[in-house]
């Protein structure tokens, strides 16, 4: 119902389309070219973007093209990884209050308020500080804040639904527990759970570009869209391609995802199908 | 009526959470490998270094050190910061808060206001032209993040052509570029929030019974759909006014411009670990009392809040 | 014959995503100087529209008056006026209470300065002497304490207080036309009879008349004079209440009288209720509307729709039933 609904929606499409074209490029890109982009070359220093190197080069004569799509693969493992964390953890956890109730419920709703507290870029960057740069421990210190809204939201859904009588017939009709998960609690919290993701995704290809460029994420040589971003604003007088090529594939990847969200929202939310 | 009860419990809570917050970040930092101060005093004398270890108290176990310092955040005293010498904590974050907050409020007001405007267009032209653009242009605006937005704005309008300076923060000027920066998130969020907001005014049965006493268009939209619809854009606002008080860490990292977030993040890169500590504790504290009064106000100033209580009752 | 309000032809469609709801089907409807008429039908079947559309309420683009609709009001269109025709019209010649008070009052309005809006909106009185009329008129509604109840928000009053405030803004400025949309519905039992006789009190005095929508035979009976009966966005039956209530033609109002509760009814028998739910107005029906309802039901109910036909007097009925030669009429129930 709601797959039928969002192709109706060409600009939903259009936005699927572009992600699985950065997915594509972002696993073939680096060797499309045949140009390895780790090889520094001192006579393509700050090249602008020519036949040869088709985004130009860095201020060590590295193929901008071939890094770009790198920095993608770091912005696109960051979404799903974190992306897979916010959904698998939110869902347990927030099961678990749903389901367990009382003094866990209780427990796990005061942490989250307390981390909800604190603003989500301090926390990550503290844990960031205790594990070091490298894309695993970014990928962690996303991922720990990442499950608090939607364990929150799956433990209201849940506390709903088992309040109203279907739950309650199908569990006096001697469906086990499992059934019940399946049948009622998924496709019941399945859409508030792509929603929240759709929404959340963006934040976390944010985040990693953002802490990348102030160095607190991944560092050079390692290379994410936010390590180019901040080498390209060293040299933007001069050599602007470095500098807006990788501003325009984060702002792609964001694009599609936000408007890939609102398009799932439309279909997903019953209210707004009127 | 025990309204006071209700706001003495409400503080208690808070200062639970602030307690505990302050403790996690206390052991969170503490787990981070090696000190600030361990790469200065590798060539320095054993004295000399025991001495330092000793002014920071990074000579004693971590239970102590958690007493100390818990002892001090009771009596307002964060400690030193072991980065810049001979400054304390809460003298940094006196310094550092004012350039946030003023840009943080410029960016506000700016943001804002525009997106209430926009908002508030787009609303009465739903479905026409003005709507879908806005619409769009507010569905752009969220997908550019402020970190390209900001370099944007300083790569093309800072310089010599409009003399605005590149970088820094001295006079009106150098407030411009970034106010622009941070105000567009407000911007798109308020014009989404307005447009919704007024939409579901409009939807309402009273707006219809406005409609019937054959008072003007204007009239109906000014008295009672803008007035009602200004409800929950208020609920927003006291979070926003805190949100931008504590600083844009990537803007102010951009235009290096010396507040708050700027700080923070040079704090973790050098490990400044008192500096951390105290500033995570200073705005997490800030956000917890915005929440708190921002919940007494309500429960003074919404009488229909104040209903629902005594209706559960 | 020079009636207040004459309706004819209307029809009324909402946009939706799953295509257009024809919710009012062409009805014919005329209101005399100085009566009750009472539009009775179960919910969805129109009246509601047919009410706002009286006002122009219905809002585009998702509402749409079809051309060809005309509402007269003394003669002139409604639905042609120009903006300061419609704005003199609308609060001054007719107004409208709504079924919930609660949602149709403005919650941040005090109730005093939402009588004082329409009046001033209709004469050049000043804002003292508004103040002071709207005392008096929420005095004249019932209340016993009108300037501080005028200083308070809605929510601050009981619901049957709260009708009272919509009334009061309804009858402000001597209105010739009421439309009392479900007044009653969404107050309980024990104030609903009270919100009536104030209503009938106020038309005695003002001789203004009103067209009650409700979906309760048993609200209509002491009130009304003539009594339209709707289903699925048609007039299935109109009359005098006499007619409705003691020669009751189609199967329609049968059931619906038959479905009120009475106090002579043995309360062990189940309470009769009408099988079935009315037709998707997407996609309406082409025989008549009630057919797959209906006790009664033939073969042509399913092809052709019944036309409202006049048998005696102004008491007409849409049904094949009825109107067939052959068919004894009203014999079998």
């Amino acid at each position: 119902m709601a797959w039928r609904i969002l192709r109706r929606n060409p600009v939903a499409m259009a936005a699927l389309g572009l992600i699985a074209l950065f997915l594509i490029m972002a696993v073939l890109g680096p060797r499309l070219r045949g140009i390895d982009g780790g090889v520094i070359n001192v006579k393509a220093k700050n090249a602008p973007p020519s036949r040869e190197l088709w985004f130009g080069a860095d201020d060590m004569g590295r193929d901008l093209f071939s890094n770009l799509w790198l920095g993608l693969r770091v912005s696109l493992t960051v979404a799903v990884v974190c992306g897979a964390a916010q959904i698998v953890l939110g869902s347990l956890i927030g099961g678990l209050m749903g389901y367990l109730g009382g003094i866990v419920d209780v427990v796990i709703m005061r942490v989250i308020e307390i981390i909800s507290s604190v603003p989500g870029l301090l926390i990550t960057m503290i844990v960031m500080m205790i594990l070091g740069n490298g894309v695993l421990s970014l990928l962690l210190a996303i991922s720990i804040t990442s499950w608090c809204g939607t364990a929150r939201q799956i433990r209201g859904q849940i506390m709903q639904l088992r309040e109203t009588e279907y739950i309650l017939a199908a569990e006096t009709l001697g469906a086990g527990a499992w059934r019940t998960i399946t049948r009622h609690l998924i496709p019941n919290t399945a859409g508030i759970i792509i929603v929240n993701l759709t929404s959340s995704i963006p934040q976390y290809i944010f985040m990693e570009s953002g802490l990348s460029f102030v160095g607190l994420g991944l560092q050079p040589p390692n290379i994410s869209l936010g390590t180019l971003i901040a080498s390209g604003q060293v040299h933007m007088d001069f050599a602007p391609h470095q500098l807006l090529f990788p501003c325009a594939a984060l702002c792609l990847i964001v694009l599609a995802f936000n408007l890939l969200g609102d398009g799932l929202r439309n279909a997903l939310d019953p209210r707004l199908r009127r | 009526m025990g309204f006071l009860k209700y706001a003495l419990r409400k503080l208690g809570l808070m200062v639970v959470t602030l307690a505990i917050i302050a403790s996690a970040t206390f052991f969170l930092v503490n787990a981070v490998p090696g000190n600030p101060i361990a790469a200065r005093t590798l060539r320095m004398p054993e004295t000399v270094k025991a001495e330092l270890y000793a002014k920071y108290g990074f000579d004693k176990p971590l239970w102590p050190r958690y007493v100390i310092t818990m002892r001090g955040l009771l009596r307002g005293d964060f400690g030193m910061s072991a980065v810049y010498e001979g400054d304390t904590v809460p003298n940094i974050i006196a310094s550092k808060l004012p350039v946030s907050a003023r840009l943080g409020l410029q960016q506000m007001l700016v943001g804002v206001t525009l997106g209430i405007l926009l908002g508030v267009v787009s609303a009465l032209k739903n479905g026409r032209a003005a709507d879908f653009a806005i619409i769009a242009l507010a569905a752009f605006a969220v997908s550019i993040p402020q970190l390209v937005f900001s370099l944007l704005l300083q790569k093309f309008f800072a310089g010599a052509k409009t003399g605005l300076p590149i970088i820094g923060w001295s006079g009106f000027k150098s407030t411009i570029l970034p106010t622009i920066a941070g105000a567009f998130v407000y911007t798109s969020f308020y014009a989404r929030l307005m447009k919704s907001s007024i939409l579901d005014v409009i939807g309402q049965e009273y707006i219809m019974t406005a409609e019937s006493k054959g008072i003007s268009g204007f009239r109906v939209v000014t008295r009672h759909v803008l007035r009602n619809a200004f409800v929950p854009i208020i609920t927003y606002l006291p979070m926003t006014v805190a949100m931008c008080v504590t600083g844009s860490f990537f803007v102010e990292s951009v235009f290096t411009i010396p507040g708050l977030g700027y700080y923070y993040v040079k704090s973790v890169q050098q490990r400044d670990l008192s500096m951390v500590m105290g500033l995570t504790v200073f705005i997490a504290a800030l956000l917890l009392a915005v929440v708190f009064v921002t919940d007494i106000l309500y429960k003074l100033v919404d009488p229909r809040i104040r209903l629902e209580r005594a209706g559960k009752r | 014959m020079s009636d207040l309000l004459e309706i004819r032809r209307l029809r009324v469609s909402y946009h939706t995503m799953a295509g257009e709801i024809q919710a009012v089907r062409g009805v014919d409807l005329s209101v005399g100087e100085n009566e009750v008429v009472a539009v009775v039908g179960e919910s969805g079947c129109g009246k509601s529209v047919t009410a706002r559309s009286i006002l122009r309420l219905v809002r585009r683009p998702a509402g749409d008056i079809k051309s060809g609709s005309e509402i007269l009001f003394r003669g002139e269109n409604v639905l042609s006026f120009d903006k300061k025709r419609l704005r003199r019209y609308r609060g001054g010649e007719c107004s409208i209470v709504f079924q919930d008070p609660l949602s149709a009052l403005n919650p941040t309005m005090r109730s005093g300065r939402q009588i004082e809006e329409n009046l001033r909106a209709h004469s050049g009185i000043s804002a003292a002497a508004a103040r002071a009329e709207a005392v008096e008129l929420l005095r004249r509604v019932g209340f016993d304490d009108p300037a501080r109840r005028a200083r308070q928000y809605p929510h601050e009053l009981s619901g049957g207080m709260r009708q009272r405030v919509m009334i009061a803004i309804a009858f402000s400025n001597r209105p010739s036309l009421l439309i009392a949309d479900e007044p009653t519905t969404a107050l309980d039992v024990t104030i609903q009879s009270r919100v009536l006789e104030l209503l009938r009190e106020l038309q005695v005095e003002t001789r203004a008349s009103i067209v009650l929508i409700t979906h309760d035979l048993g609200v209509v009976a002491g009130i009304a004079k003539r009594i339209y009966v709707m289903y699925a966005g048609r007039i299935v039956e109109s009359g005098s209440s006499e007619d409705i209530f003691y020669h009751t033609a189609h199967p329609y109002t049968k059931a619906l009288l038959a479905s009120v509760p009475r106090m002579t009814m043995q309360s062990k028998l189940p309470l009769p209720y009408i099988q079935g739910v009315p037709p998707e107005l997407i996609d309406p029906p082409s025989g008549c509307a009630f057919a797959e309802r209906c006790a009664l039901c033939m073969d042509i109910c399913r092809r052709e729709e019944p036309k409202l036909t006049e048998s005696n007097g102004r008491h007409s009925t849409a049904c094949w039933f009825e109107t067939l030669p052959g068919t004894d009429g009203g014999g079998l129930l």
